[in-house]
């Protein structure tokens, strides 16, 4: 049987590489701040990723048709970042997928950036940034580098299921979240989670650019915005202000 | 056990609520899909969101590059908010490298429905980071 999603290789993919989300989810952080990284260090497409449950939509980059989903790399980092929002009924298949190319490719650590709604988020100027790992030893790095880990609680959507496979399959994976608004395209928490992942990787970015273009990004990022709301809501991602019913 | 025999009253009743569901979700689906400007007013509509707390509504709005001395709020109608700003600066298709349209921006307007009945007065507005917040007393039915 095909798969459900298609990862077509366009060039050639280092190994050993480390691989950086940035999915379309609260605030948008994880597709601002990679788009920042992925224009910072002018990472080149290596590969798209494709399948008949995502809308059949091709981005026109300078008169040219990519798939909305990429993966681009700079030496041995790899970015993967979706233009479109991810259906609910993608993300089970996604991370399956995921997890088989970061096998096939040997990744040695995936990191996800994304938003943790704040309900307060207009009154916070600063907003923090906290993390989980997929296992024990990933978490202690976490510590070690100063990196506020979030101990209890749970996370929705395709990062939920990637972090899952990948401590199934035994990779590193770490999930930065931000504090960001829910449904409001955030360039301040990217920016913060680009300067929390400055922590755990080697990277020559600065976030001022991004930070001063803010107002600009998030006209810019309206629709998508909008539309990634309306998939968050089906995929029930309101569970991530619940309290976990469990304390063992 | 015995059915209780459905008044007139209540088929009727139940025909015109699930016509209006029907309707709602025509609707919602022909909203999302419209754009989110208008060129021909030079407007743009801004993500907003409604906040329902047992005392009143909460109505926030994103809007970038606002003046905030131009923003007005009013309350149009019983569960209907329009809000209005003018932008510090005209933004164009071609400032996002979009081509096969044409328009320029220089403002925001918004409508935007409550799930419940409002009263005719704000008691709370604020303007932080870009992000309008209004506060607006809910209006309950008099017993």
């Amino acid at each position: 049987m095909e798969p459900k999603i298609r990862i077509t290789k366009l060039r050639d993919i280092p190994q050993e590489a480390v691989m950086i989300n940035g999915l379309p989810d609260v605030g948008l952080v994880g597709v601002i701040a990679l788009s920042h990284i992925i224009a910072s260090l002018k990472m080149e497409e290596v590969a798209q990723i494709d399948s008949d449950l995502f809308p059949p939509i091709a981005v026109l980059h300078k008169g040219i048709p990519h798939a909305p989903m990429r993966i681009y790399c700079h030496g041995s980092l790899l970015g993967l970042i979706s233009e479109v929002v991810i259906p609910a009924s993608a993300v089970y298949p996604l991370a399956e997928s995921i997890a088989d190319w970061v096998t096939e490719n040997k990744v040695k650590l995936v990191v996800s950036i994304g938003g943790m709604a704040e309900p307060n988020r207009q009154d916070i100027e600063k907003p923090k940034v906290g993390a989980i790992a997929s296992d024990e030893e990933t978490l202690k790095k976490l510590v070690d580098k100063g990196i506020q880990v979030l101990s209890e609680g749970y996370i929705v959507g395709p990062y939920a299921m990637i972090m899952r496979k990948c401590a199934e399959i035994g990779v590193p994976a770490v999930t930065l979240l931000a504090q960001s608004f829910f449904n409001y395209p955030d360039p301040e928490a990217a920016a913060m989670a680009v300067l929390e992942l400055k922590k755990l990787l080697d990277l020559d970015i600065n976030v001022e650019e991004l930070i001063a273009r803010g107002e600009e990004i998030r006209l810019r990022a309206r629709d998508i915005m909008r539309r990634t709301q309306e998939e968050l809501k089906r995929m029930e991602k309101g569970h991530e202000f619940a309290t976990p019913p469990m304390y063992v | 056990m015995e059915e209780r025999r459905r008044s007139l009253f209540d088929i009727v009743r139940e025909y015109i609520e699930a016509f209006e569901e029907y309707v709602d979700q025509v609707m919602s689906r022909s909203f999302l899909e419209r754009p989110s400007w208008d060129a021909s007013s030079s407007s743009i509509e801004p993500l907003s969101n409604v906040e329902v707390t047992p005392s009143d509504v909460i109505i926030t709005a994103d809007l970038p590059f606002a003046k905030p001395d131009t923003i007005e709020v009013n309350i149009v109608g019983d569960n209907l908010v329009e809000i209005k700003a003018e932008m510090r600066r005209r933004v164009r298709f071609d400032d996002f490298g979009v081509r096969h349209f044409s328009g320029e921006f220089s403002r925001f307007h918004t409508q935007i429905r409550t799930p419940v009945c409002l009263e005719p007065r704000i008691t709370a507005m604020d303007f932080k980071a870009g992000v309008l917040r209004v506060r607006i007393p809910r209006r309950f039915p008099r017993l």
